[in-house]
């Protein structure tokens, strides 16, 4: 009897141990997985922020076939970082961040509208120099916010 | 009658500017071709945003907001078109579309 309680025990602990670990593992991965989306969004702004600096500085004539390139590039590098970002919080295998997802898209729709010229792309734009210090205090906010929001996400093992 | 108008589908995939004179699928072309087809039809409009992969914010501002600015008011336009999305990555771009509604209503009535 004793013997059996002794081997029951130690199966139960075995057992628990390896669930632990297994728990552990998950949500390591889980956490990765998150932190690499939130560097992917990290990059994808700097893109913007940086092809934004190359639209503004010049005129469209200046940029000349590279106009309709960069505003193209512009607007679908922005697609991705939307994408990404409602992927991070609305992920479905996640709890949902709603409150994060407005104020993310927020910050996006500005940055959005800050990166594109008015009329959209033209050979007759002018260049817009005053305009690259809003695009790149957008472009920070959103990276900042991004990095708070997933901080404050609850850690994947108490999900 | 609700027609739905699926803009990857019935327009195209690639919406570009603001003017038809800076190239093809623009705001304008979107808003006199398709838009005001049925509008005047007395058509109701679903326009689903899916399946593009970025709007150019110039593209929806003519499209929508010059609708305000040929003289539909917002509310009929708002019971006429219904902005609608599958996929909660192009809310942004629903929550643009309202934007541009009230901001071109406002830019009427200052004037």
């Amino acid at each position: 009897m004793t013997f059996l309680s002794a081997l029951l025990g130690a199966f139960f602990a075995h057992f628990v141990a390896k669930y632990v670990d297994a728990r552990f593992l998950a949500a390591n991965q889980k956490e990765a997985q998150i932190d690499s989306y939130v560097e992917e969004i990290c990059t994808a702004t700097d893109r913007v922020r940086e092809l934004s600096f190359e639209y503004f500085s010049c005129s469209g004539q200046d940029l000349g076939k590279r106009e309709f390139v960069v505003a193209a590039e512009i607007t679908g590098t922005m697609h991705y970082v939307n994408l990404l970002v409602t992927d991070l919080f609305l992920h479905p295998s996640a709890k949902s961040h709603n409150q994060a997802f407005k104020n993310s898209r927020d910050e996006i729709r500005s940055l959005m509208q800050l990166t594109a010229n008015e009329d959209g792309a033209s050979s007759e734009r002018e260049s817009q120099p005053a305009r690259l210090s809003s695009i790149a205090k957008e472009a920070f906010a959103l990276k900042k916010g991004i990095r708070s929001r997933r901080h404050s996400m609850k850690r994947a093992l108490f999900l | 009658m609700k027609i739905e108008v699926r803009i990857a589908r019935d327009f195209s995939k690639f919406p570009g500017g603001r003017y038809r004179k800076t190239g093809d699928f623009s705001g304008q072309e979107f808003r006199e071709d398709v838009l005001h087809k049925h509008l005047r039809k007395g058509d109701t409009l679903k326009v689903i945003l899916d399946g593009v992969d970025g709007y150019p914010p110039s593209f929806l501002e003519e499209a929508f907001g010059g609708l305000v600015r040929e003289g539909f008011p917002v509310h009929d336009i708002l019971d006429k078109i219904e902005i609608a999305f599958e996929s909660e990555e192009y809310l942004v771009y629903k929550e643009m579309v309202s934007e541009y509604l009230a901001d071109a209503a406002d830019e009427l009535e200052k004037s």
